[in-house]
């Protein structure tokens, strides 16, 4: 398991989440309840996707977490943080770029190795 | 056998007082290892910028030199800074070490992680997401603003010229 997980945006890293910590009650509770909406179905860069694998929901929850740093909803930042922290205890790091109106978002599992990375490119929709 | 039946006993005692020790302990201690309250470094007639960090935070190690020429050029006016470091005791010689580091002549506490954590709950009723964290408190001593992750010296500045001009 990596100790931290790191959150890069546009080459600067914005926030270290530290698994350390003990997630309270209310929030494990939350993350739960992420995990039952996602198994209805995700809208994930433009599909329907009915069934979610665990790639898929890591990618969707990363989406909303660059849009919770957009829109600075910390509730919503630290929900995120904690279930892809959580949720994935291998992933070391989201790395968000924004390249005009789209966003790519890469999930880093491993730093040496390059194919433990999963890319989703979006465009945001903050309205 | 004295000794080691006194050791025993005072072993023993400790072990009985651990847990209340440990929850009546003040979660937070200077680098002297005297207990001390957020409280007691804000609400003195300036603004307080609390940046809680940790010694192994990159973005803390890259950012720290800043919010110490920041501290230097607000001190004697409007504003100052606090650390707060979640490396914990077991750590302290880390935090030490990063404090020293980066020359910070600006005062600097420590908490264990999860303790900082709850503090931030208790005091802004959001969860903790990680370091950097900010924490600005007005010269009265409330708390004004959060911030998750790093925060450019030069928009602090401005909240705290947006402020001035509020209040003229």
């Amino acid at each position: 398991m990596n100790e931290k997980l790191y959150i890069e945006l546009n080459g600067a890293q914005v926030v270290e989440y530290d698994r350390n910590i003990r997630l309270p009650g209310h929030q494990r509770s939350f993350l739960d309840k992420m995990d039952e909406d996602m198994s209805e179905g995700i809208d994930l860069a433009g599909q329907r996707i009915d069934e979610p694998n665990p790639v898929q929901r890591a990618q969707f929850v990363a989406i909303q977490l660059f849009s919770a740093m957009r829109q600075e909803e910390e509730g919503l930042i630290a929900a995120t943080c904690a279930y892809l922290a959580n949720r994935y205890p291998e992933m070391r790091k989201v790395v968000a770029r924004e390249q005009g109106d789209n966003v790519s978002l890469d999930l880093v599992f491993n730093e040496e190795q390059a194919q433990n990375t999963i890319a989703v490119n979006f465009q945001p929709n903050l309205h | 056998m004295p000794i080691l039946k006194n050791h025993y006993w005072s072993v023993l005692l400790l072990s009985l007082l651990m847990p209340f020790g440990n929850l009546y302990a003040k979660p937070l201690q200077d680098f002297d290892g005297k207990p001390v309250s957020l409280e007691q470094f804000t609400g003195k007639g300036k603004w307080t910028i609390v940046m809680i960090w940790a010694s192994d935070c990159h973005i803390c190690n890259k950012e720290a030199s800043h919010y110490e020429q920041f501290h230097q050029k607000h001190k004697n006016k409007d504003a100052v800074m606090l650390g707060l470091s979640v490396d914990g005791l077991a750590n302290k010689p880390a935090a030490l070490s990063f404090v020293k580091e980066h020359k910070l002549t600006f005062p600097n506490i420590i908490g264990e992680l999860q303790a900082v954590a709850d503090l931030f709950y208790d005091a802004t009723g959001e969860n903790w997401v990680g370091t950097p964290t900010f924490l600005i408190y007005s010269p009265a001593g409330k708390l004004t603003v959060q911030e998750v992750g790093a925060v450019p010296v030069a928009i602090i500045e401005q909240f705290l010229q947006q402020q001035a001009a509020n209040k003229q």
